[in-house]
């Protein structure tokens, strides 16, 4: 009988791997068992900074630990969809999926129909929804204390210049990035559904300004919502030559709420409780992911124990990646496009094998 | 961090602290209603103050100081935080309204109504009070027998399930007080509705969505106009198959779970409950091996206490204190396995005609 805790490997070692392993180790009734990264360097970094076996193959790893239940795929967003299914389907293991959960719409339809037939459970990775600034605003819209949502806007405003995009090959690519959208905005786009609710239609114009990219460094953007709202977006990392916000405002019936910060997480303006900005915000400095992983792991870990209900659902993660392609897709047809649509953009997690080589993990 | 969060958000409706004991009003205090107040009380933070039932012959106050009615309607008019609902299917949804529209966070018992209609009514009368905590009562969750089996078919160690075959019964229809378990106008349906209920809300958690489901549905032995015996084989989305059997013939008080998965078998018998006549909570977990020649090593524990109440009410109490939403017992989820009787029930269709059933709203 399974008493132990779940087992917990990551896969994947960039920067994030890390936030995952501690925020990992810090949750009771689950545990790290082991590191995976191509290049063992990075493997061996962090299995030695949390005293766990590394591995170089996934393949490896699962042959020897068995145990592992549940995989953290922490690889680049357009490998997710690959490592995922092969991850389920041969070694019949759970997945918690790194922001984007997957680049294309059809590849989330899947991979759930797969998790489903397989009877394993897929956890998407939304951790900026846990934070408490945007708890307390989307509690005030549940109590109604904020009325009905009128506007919503987002604005990122971030410098990623050339040597950013340089640092890897899967970076600023179609295939395995996706731009500034979905590797910086994917967030924001997630709390525009996650606090508005859905999205009827999009106008998008995107453009590449700052870097030699293929992808769009900088987007602008209409929405309007199943409801009356209306909202606005704009998200660039073409901005110099420094980070200077990321936020998401809106204005509502009775009052207007903000919440910017570096990661979505100070309450910078809550007009029917002012006083409520500083106990709903929170200091991210020195940890840019905030604290919202703990809490996803607690809910991972409650979700294996007890049952209940993990919070981010099939149509729910689905919705998201839906939204975040309409925007390609306005981009790419110069008109307005309805949000709740099987058509994919043409652009975004489009095939590249040759890319994706670098990142495939063969059989031994 | 986390406690400073807690301390903050757990304010009333009127903006009061709420870091003082919890008002309870108990509507329905027959053995059910008895048996919640116990574990109500022994929640730190929870308090029962008035209670009602149609059997008193008046209004009064116990020895203890609480209060108790003759009606629901004198039981709100007392300052309360959160009412329990403890009443026959055909008030239990009029009364779970009444407390959200005075404000109060609700515990409604299973089932949540008489048909979907009834828990739709509540729900829509929910969303007018989203600040308010709605949950319904499916302790069979809350076993201890219950959450290993739970926790080991999510391990993966056994591989997935094949199928499911659950048998729960009792001995007749009319159990203790009163007898309208037993008519449709007041219970809705028979020994499915009440008590099988349970089994299917289990199904619904191992399995999750059915696709295809075959019945028969039958009242030919006690002859009341609701069903004394439901058999239904189901089939999930993911290709298990479950069989069901919930019984008012069960001349012995049965509860059986037989979870078949691809490298062993769970088998939970017996349930702890407060007439404890469904044996001892049991869980045998069989590990398969290629050479045990069908005769599998299996280990069995045997759960000697029932926290399935306690633990429902604390996590009752911690979404309300917590300011967090319902998980398990939420409206929607109660809504689902609701929605799964009625469409077992609609798959007979000899019977959905002969009581002119629905399974939609």
């Amino acid at each position: 009988m399974t008493t132990k805790p779940f087992q917990i490997a990551v896969i994947g070692c960039g920067r994030i791997a890390g936030h995952h392993c501690s925020s990992i180790a810090e949750v009771d009734g689950i545990e790290l068992s082991a590191v995976c990264d191509l290049v063992e360097g990075k493997s061996s970094s962090y299995g030695k900074k949390f005293n766990v076996p590394f591995f170089t193959s996934y393949h490896q790893m699962f042959q020897d630990l068995p145990q592992i239940n549940t995989v953290a795929i922490v690889t680049p967003s357009g490998m997710h969809f690959e490592h995922a299914t092969e991850i389920m389907s041969r070694y019949k293991k759970n997945i918690i999926v790194e922001k984007p959960t997957f680049l294309k719409p059809s590849q989330l339809s899947v991979a759930y129909q797969l998790a489903e037939k397989e009877q394993l459970h897929i956890f998407p990775v939304f951790q900026n929804r846990y934070n408490r600034a945007v708890q307390r605003v989307k509690n005030a819209l549940n109590d109604g204390e904020l009325g009905a949502i009128r506007i919503i806007a987002v604005r990122v405003r971030w410098c990623r210049p050339q040597r950013y995009y340089d640092l890897s090959p899967w970076r600023g690519t179609y295939a395995q990035d996706g731009g500034a959208l979905t590797n910086q905005g994917i967030h924001h786009v997630d709390l525009l559904r996650y606090l508005g609710g859905d999205v009827k239609k999009v106008s998008a114009t995107m453009c590449t300004l700052g870097a030699d990219i293929e992808v769009e460094d900088t987007i602008v953007a209409t929405m309007a919502y199943d409801t009356k709202a209306v909202g606005v977006l704009e998200v660039t990392t073409s901005a110099r030559p420094d980070d200077f916000e990321a936020s998401i405002s809106l204005v509502c019936e009775k009052g207007l709420a903000q919440i910017g910060g570096i990661a979505v997480n100070e309450l910078q303006i809550f007009t029917p409780d002012p006083a409520a900005c500083a106990a709903h915000s929170e200091d991210f400095s020195g940890n840019v992911y905030g604290h919202g992983h703990g809490d996803m792991y607690r809910d991972i870990a409650a979700f294996l124990r007890k049952g209940g209900s993990y919070p981010v659902g099939r149509q729910d993660s689905l919705n998201t990646i839906k939204l975040l392609h309409s925007f390609y897709r306005s981009d790419e047809q110069g008109r307005d496009v309805v949000v709740d649509s099987e058509e994919e953009s043409t652009r975004l997690g489009k095939s590249d094998e040759k890319l994706a080589s670098l990142y495939r993990i063969h059989l031994p | 961090m986390k406690s400073l969060l807690v301390f903050i958000e757990s304010t009333c409706l009127d903006g009061t602290s709420m870091d003082r004991e919890l008002k309870v009003g108990i509507a329905g205090y027959g053995i059910v209603g008895k048996r919640r107040r116990e574990y109500i009380d022994q929640h730190p933070r929870l308090k029962t103050v008035a209670v009602c039932d149609q059997s008193f012959s008046s209004d009064g106050e116990f020895d203890d100081g609480v209060h108790f009615y003759q009606s629901y309607e004198r039981l709100l008019s007392e300052k309360l935080d959160i009412l329990f609902v403890c009443l026959p299917n055909y008030v239990a949804p009029e009364v779970t309204m009444a407390g959200l529209q005075n404000d109060l966070h609700v515990f409604c018992e299973k089932p949540p109504g008489r048909d979907i209609q009834d828990i739709a009514n509540v729900i829509e009368c929910e969303k007018q009070h989203p600040k308010l905590k709605l949950k319904y009562g499916f302790n069979h969750r809350y076993h201890d027998s219950v959450r290993e089996a739970l926790k080991l078919v999510r391990s993966q160690e056994l591989g997935k399930i094949i199928n499911m075959r659950g048998v729960y019964g009792k001995s007749k229809i009319i159990p203790f007080s009163g007898g309208w378990r037993a008519e449709r106008r007041f219970a809705g349906g028979g020994i499915l509705l009440d008590q099988g209920i349970h089994m299917v809300d289990l199904m619904r958690l191992f399995v999750g969505d059915f696709v295809k489901i075959e019945s028969f549905i039958s009242n030919d032995y006690w002859h009341h106009d609701v069903e004394d015996n439901a058999y239904a084989l189901m089939k999930g989305s993911n290709g298990v198959v479950v069989m069901l059997h919930s019984s008012a013939t069960s001349w012995r008080h049965r509860f059986s779970l037989d979870i078949t998965l691809e490298r062993g078998a769970i088998t939970l018998s017996g349930i702890l409950s407060g007439s404890k006549s469904y044996g001892a909570e049991k869980m045998t977990v069989a590990y398969a091996s290629d050479d045990d020649g069908g005769d599998p090593r299996e280990i069995t524990t045997r759960y000697n206490q029932d926290n399935s109440w306690r633990d429902e009410i604390t996590d009752f109490a911690e979404s309300i204190l917590e300011n967090r939403p319902v998980v398990e017992g939420s409206s929607s989820e109660a809504l689902e396995t609701m929605h799964l009787v009625y469409r077992i029930y609609c798959a007979d269709h000899e019977w959905q005609s002969k009581y002119k059933l629905k399974e939609e709203v």
